[in-house]
């Protein structure tokens, strides 16, 4: 799961994680003949034209800058998991149509199978090849549980503690007769949260990359064919990550070398190391460029599944800016699939979704005549946090009846409709609305708290505060009883906060304007205060310490969070007391526990629970979610549709196509 | 203008840094009273040459209908879009009308509302700028030149290093320690801007330290915080006026560039220079009234300043008169 | 003349120390201090053992001087590590972006001194009069233009609406295919340069009319020299002398100064490499961008300084 940063205009990808705004195509397991979607036009049929060069714009400034799966904190960017996934298939694929289910078709191994009670897990392969003719087995899922194990503090999606991945995991065992790897938990899990986030992470990784120097013999480093058991490691209390036996100091050296800057540290010859030149993907690198990242990755004749890409080459093509982006795609036909931003095309007012995916209006008039416009929903919510470990304005975000008048002064629909021109979904609660699933409930779709400025003002009024309209709403009744501020809040405290939000992207700008304008109808003030979306992150992510100066009250960073690579939406990581992405430290014991239900049940009861829950509890605001990606698809390109929410592409599907005669 | 420390150092700046350089320099003829007391009968030929470009003179009135519209306007011209705090989500992207003489943008404010708001933050922000800019760089640099040896060497030392790193790098990292602030961005474009006046009045004081009246009250036991606010700024006064005013355009530009990266003043404020970038985001609505106005706005002032600056330059460069 | 040198080498030595101690005294300012930091490059999932480790992996859990001083000893041994997020040496991004960002610099540089010296001359000589005005406001014009507004206009009107050039500067990361595409080089070099040229006309123009007050020109005229003569002569000659000087001012604008353009153009350069740098705190390409530029100050200064002695007999440095 990973925060995004919203569209920018300027370079500044804010380095971390799954940028999905940024990302440009969703991916479809469709293969069947498209038909052009814009409004009005009969339905033409396409017929399949082999071969040819395609070209997909790369989102500014962030294409992938790395190759090998386990990818560090640095590196985990959506990009790089489109590039990696083209290339090294995971365990699972996630994104079925336009949702982010379990793709039987698209996985390396058969469903996973649960027994004794949940603390086991059994998984059979399907016998894939690599590209060297090794199989895509048990063993190479035993490779990477070993070097995720040994060298978790370098791997990104690594959450410290028992219950949490690979923590939970006490034994990892490969029957290389029957092909089956299994897996063995220190307790039992929720099938649909082991299954969606914890194995979701596994890539295998072949043998031939157990090896610590160029050209060894596959498997000489001693890690893939280790025991799982005998790969330990020690924490020191001042989180020291250490290896304490054999197998797991062969594992470190292992991964030493194959990041090191000989092999995945050495972009410049990512194309041409005969490492990477291994892959079990319909796709392998042909071209890499080390100065602006651009890539051209050509279909691997080897590739085992069920759909062998049709282009010739696929070229990832690099831009500065979403502003380059747009004209070069204004200009003509350099690229085949691109995007834009939303206020360069015209306002949609219809509905989101249809039964066959996201809907869309009319298209930018330059762009009509060669591209359709697809947009795509992410699969994440959005929201922004209040520092609950604030010494000042702590105890006045811990009253719900404020957080209840902040949400009743959020007039989602109409940012989407201003801001984004239609394109954007409400966020209700933890579980997105958009796409629709199965996930989430009658209770959080039809939204807790709809717009009503006037009912914040009587929340506030009825608890004992002077509410100022355009000023500034002071408490006049302190204390604990009904009708009173509150714990904690002294008289005269003034809902005044200052409001950190990601700058330099235009549409987000004017929806902070618009908030800011929006609240002080009941007197709630704002300080905005634009920063980098890093700073934005590494502010919200430190908690206050009393004696020392607090310096947020609200943080916005734009993006909310990406339910990716784990997809199955649960809070564990961002609502749970003392979570790692909890900015602002919201903590409540009821949350906590329906959270751990939600990991431990497997009945989608614990998550319909949890997230009733939260939507009505409000952790942080929940905002719209605009960070949808409007594709313009050449309309001589077939079989990108339908696009999942999780920005991963299925790129062996993409193909040229002509209207039949 | 190239905003980001590709800045074009007047010409005074890029002097070399040795001794006797600031001869060069087309300074106030000096008179030998030395206590600047011929500044009066200076003036009026300072006035005539300035008057004889006419541009530069039609530039005056630009500046001061400017400033009219953007701190008299708001006076007159009252919206409720124009109170930046409520915005007006009724009526957006809406085109130029009687209601709204240049339409609104996509918040609803007022653009014209919005261009007094913006131009006054530009203007307070570039005059504030160029005016802490020019105070402090004057003394750094009347000071180090007068001083001379060590203190000099150290002095000019400090203006190479902050000359060295650039101003977005200052300004990124600033933003982040600090919170962004107007003031906050008045401090780093006047960052960006003490360094040209500093070398160049250093150049002037230089040249002026060995000249006889100097000396003279030196010799009669004059101070040195004396010589400097006494004689050496006020005969540099020319020098620093010119420079002041390219530095008031200069910081137009920086500040618009700034909006552009993502560093301008705080929402709901804008400046000339970020409602032109936001509204280059909406070029292909159609929505000139966003792009133009602005673009116009900014484009007048700093042509204005220019001229101002270049015919003070003419103007003070008086050994002209002599052709 | 080699006292002086040796004094200019000392000098650069001590500014370069300085930007380094001020570029490591504001990161270290940051609130939250390192971790932050780490935080900022590992993403907000990082976790406490994540964070420790990145610390130690890049030393930046040593005591504050000890870290200064090994930076200072890497800088000045070009051992400038490892980007935090690209994955990429510094040496070699720099090695890959400076020459682009040189290429487009040089160009446009030479654009602007071809039409910036025929105009400050020709605004001296028709001094307040109507062709003098309308140069100098069209100069001005595109001097006060914001660059990015300009780029964005010669975009729309020759990439979009005529289809004469691309909209974007050339792609290819060799300098010699970038110029084979000079078509694709046409606005972004235009772009620069328009900011350049009324800067150095303007120039151009006040160190003309000095000259033409000058007492060799008077003598000259009075001579009986044709003013043709005198002034394209006498005076040009020693007019240029500071425009020349000034180009070597112009070197430090390699890193920052096209930043704008770059990402316009999508022409990833030392400006962008900076400005990415910047915003997501990748401290080793930072310091490797910002000591790239101050030597480029500092090399620029001397150069100016060098070519004034060289060209004007009248400076002696001692």
């Amino acid at each position: 799961m990973s925060p995004n940063p919203t569209l920018r205009r300027l370079a500044a990808l804010g380095t971390v994680v799954a940028a999905a705004a940024l990302v440009l195509a969703g991916c479809g397991s469709s293969s069947s003949p498209s038909t052009t979607t814009t409004s009005g036009a009969a339905p033409t049929r396409m017929v399949k034209v082999p071969g040819g060069t395609m070209t997909i714009a790369e989102s500014a400034a962030a294409g992938p800058n790395y190759i090998f799966p386990m990818m560090g904190g640095a590196y985990f960017s959506v990009a790089n998991f489109q590039l990696i996934y083209l290339m090294f298939r995971p365990l699972y694929w996630f994104g079925t149509g336009y949702t982010p289910d379990l793709n039987p078709g698209l996985s390396v191994a058969k469903a996973p199978v649960y027994s004794n009670g949940g603390k086991t897990v059994t998984i059979k392969m399907k016998g894939y090849k690599w590209s060297n003719g090794e199989t895509v087995d048990a063993q190479d899922v035993v490779f990477w549980m070993n070097l995720v194990k040994a060298d978790a503090t370098s791997w990104a999606a690594y959450v410290p503690g028992p219950s949490q991945y690979p923590g939970d995991v006490t034994n990892v065992v490969a029957n290389n007769a029957a092909d089956t790897v299994s897996f063995t938990l220190d307790a039992a899990y929720s099938q649909y949260w082991f299954t969606y986030n914890e194995l979701s992470q596994i890539t295998p990784l072949p043998i031939a990359w157990d090896i610590t120097s160029a050209g060894a013999a596959p498997g000489s480093g001693g890690c893939s064919g280790a025991a799982y058991t005998s790969v330990t490691t020690s924490m020191s209390s001042t989180g020291t990550f250490s290896e304490t036996s054999p197998s797991a100091k062969a594992c470190a050296a292992v991964y030493a070398f194959l990041t090191g800057r000989t092999e995945a540290g050495d972009l410049g010859t990512y194309a041409t190391n005969p490492l990477f030149q291994i892959v079990d993907g319909p796709f392998r690198l042909s071209e890499y460029d080390a100065t602006d990242n651009g890539a051209t990755v050509v279909p691997n004749k080897d590739y085992s599944g069920p759909v062998k890409a049709s282009i010739g080459a696929l070229v990832l093509a690099p831009f500065t800016t979403d502003t380059a982006e747009f004209n070069v795609l204004e200009n003509g036909k350099a690229i085949n699939i691109g995007y834009v931003p939303p206020q360069d095309i015209p306002v949609y007012k219809g509905k989101a979704f249809g039964p066959a995916g996201p809907l869309s209006g009319s298209n930018n008039s330059q762009l009509a005549g060669i591209y359709n416009l697809e947009p795509a929903y992410p699969w994440g919510i959005n929201y922004f946090s209040l520092n609950y470990t604030n010494p000042t304005s702590g105890p006045i975000f811990k009253q719900l009846y404020v957080r209840q008048a902040m949400q009743s002064l959020m007039n989602q629909n109409l940012w989407i409709q201003l801001f984004n021109s239609g394109y954007g979904s409400p966020t209700y609660g933890p579980v997105p609305v958009f796409p629709p699933t199965k996930l989430a409930t009658p209770q959080e779709s039809s939204n807790p708290y709809p717009y009503d400025p006037g009912h914040a003002k009587v929340l506030l009024t009825s608890h004992g505060w002077k509410v100022v309209p355009s000023g500034v709403t002071t408490c006049v009744k302190p204390g604990t009883a009904a009708g009173e501020c509150g714990a904690g809040i002294g008289k005269g405290a003034q809902l005044s906060f200052q409001y950190l939000y990601e700058s330099g992207v235009t549409a987000f700008d004017n929806q902070i304007r618009e908030l800011a304008s929006s609240w002080a109808q009941a007197g709630i003030k704002l300080q905005l205060e634009p920063k980098s979306f890093g700073d934005v992150i590494s502010t919200a992510a430190t908690p206050c310490v009393a004696a020392k100066a607090c310096p947020w009250d609200i943080a916005n960073w734009g993006g909310g969070w990406i339910y990716s690579p784990d997809y199955y939406p649960t809070g564990e990581e961002i609502f749970a007391s003392g979570a790692g992405s909890n900015f602002g430290g919201y903590s409540d014991p009821k949350a906590d526990a329906l959270i751990k239900a939600t990991n431990t049940s497997s009945s989608l009861t614990a998550l319909y629970d949890y997230e009733n829950y939260l939507a009505k509890d409000l952790p942080g605001i929940w905002q719209p979610n605009t960070q949808l990606q409007l594709e313009e698809v050449g309309k001589n390109v077939c079989g990108f549709s339908p696009e999942s929410p999780l920005f991963t592409w299925v790129a062996e599907d993409w193909y040229f196509c002509k209207p039949a005669k | 203008m190239i905003p980001l420390t590709g800045d074009l150092p007047d010409k005074e700046a890029i002097l070399p840094d040795v001794p006797g350089m600031g001869a060069e320099l087309p300074g106030v003829e000096v008179t030998e009273a030395g206590e600047a007391g011929g500044i009066g009968g200076l003036g009026r030929v300072i006035w005539r040459v300035f008057s004889e470009n006419k541009l530069a003179l039609v530039s005056i009135g630009v500046i001061v209908f400017m400033l009219l519209f953007c701190f008299v306007g708001p006076h007159f011209y009252v919206t409720p879009q124009a109170n930046f705090v409520v915005t007006s989500v009724g009526q957006v992207l809406a085109p130029p009308s009687s209601q709204h003489l240049l339409g609104t943008d996509p918040n609803g404010y007022d653009t014209v509302g919005r261009l007094m708001v913006g131009g006054a933050t530009a203007l307070e922000i570039a005059l504030l700028a160029a005016g802490i800019a020019t105070i402090f760089g004057v003394f750094f640099g009347a000071i180090s030149g007068y001083a001379g040896g060590a203190v000099d060497a150290v002095m000019m030392r400090i203006v190479d290093t902050v000359l060295s790193v650039p101003t977005l790098f200052l300004l990124i990292v600033i933003a982040a320690i600090l919170h962004t602030s107007f003031w906050l961005i008045v401090f780093i474009v006047a960052l960006a801007a003490w360094l040209v006046p500093a070398r160049l009045i250093r150049g002037e004081t230089l040249t002026l330290r060995t000249r006889e009246y100097v000396q003279a009250v030196r010799a009669m036991g004059g101070g040195g915080s004396r010589i400097v606010a006494r004689h050496i700024i006020p005969n540099a006064v020319g020098t620093i006026i010119v420079n002041a005013t390219f530095q008031i355009a200069d910081a137009i530009g920086l500040l618009a560039a700034l909006g552009f990266l993502g560093f301008g003043v705080p929402a709901p404020g804008t400046s000339w220079g970020q409602m032109l970038s936001d509204g280059i985001s909406y070029a292909q609505e159609g929505a000139w009234w966003l792009i133009y106005p602005a673009g116009i706005c900014i484009i007048l002032v700093t042509v204005s300043f220019n001229y101002i600056g270049d015919a003070l330059r003419d103007a003070f460069e008086v050994r002209l008169q002599r052709r | 003349m080699i006292g002086y040198l040796i004094r200019r080498v000392f000098q650069a030595i001590i500014v370069i120390i300085g930007v380094c101690a001020i570029t490591f005294i504001l990161y270290h300012l940051f609130p939250g201090g390192a971790t932050s930091e780490a935080r900022i490059i590992l993403g907000p999932r990082a976790t406490p053992p994540q964070i420790a480790l990145f610390l130690s992996q890049n030393g930046l859990n040593k005591p504050i001087w000890t870290q200064f001083f090994i930076l200072v000893g890497h800088v000045f041994t070009f051992n400038l590590g490892y980007s935090y997020k690209l994955n990429e040496p510094v040496a070699t991004i720099v090695l890959q972006k400076l020459p682009k960002t040189v290429l487009l610099l040089g160009l446009s540089t030479l654009l602007t001194v071809i039409i910036a010296i025929p105009l400050g001359i020709f605004q001296v000589l028709r001094r307040n009069r109507p062709s003098d005005y309308a140069l100098t406001t069209l100069s001005f014009i595109f001097y006060a233009t914001p660059t990015f507004f300009l780029g964005i206009v010669l975009i729309q009107v020759f990439a979009i609406h005529w289809h004469l050039f691309p909209p974007e500067a050339p792609q290819s990361a060799s300098v010699g295919q970038i110029l084979g595409d000079w078509r694709a080089l046409v606005l972004p070099v235009f772009t620069l340069a328009a900011v350049y040229i009324a800067g150095f006309s303007r120039y151009m123009r006040s160190s003309m009319m000095e000259a033409l007050t000058e007492d060799y020109v008077r003598t000259a005229r009075a001579k009986g020299l044709s003013t043709r003569r005198v002034n394209y002569v006498h005076a040009l000659r020693n007019a240029l002398i500071p425009i020349i000087t000034l180009l070597g001012l112009t070197l430090p604008a390699i890193v920052s100064g096209a930043l704008i353009t770059e990402s316009v153009f999508n022409y990833p350069g030392m400006g962008l490499a900076f400005f990415n740098a910047a915003i997501n705190n990748d401290f080793p390409l930072l310091i490797g961008t910002v000591v790239v530029a101050a030597m480029a100050t500092v090399v620029g200064s001397l150069l100016a300084d060098i070519l004034y002695a060289v060209l004007d007999p009248r400076i002696r440095y001692v």
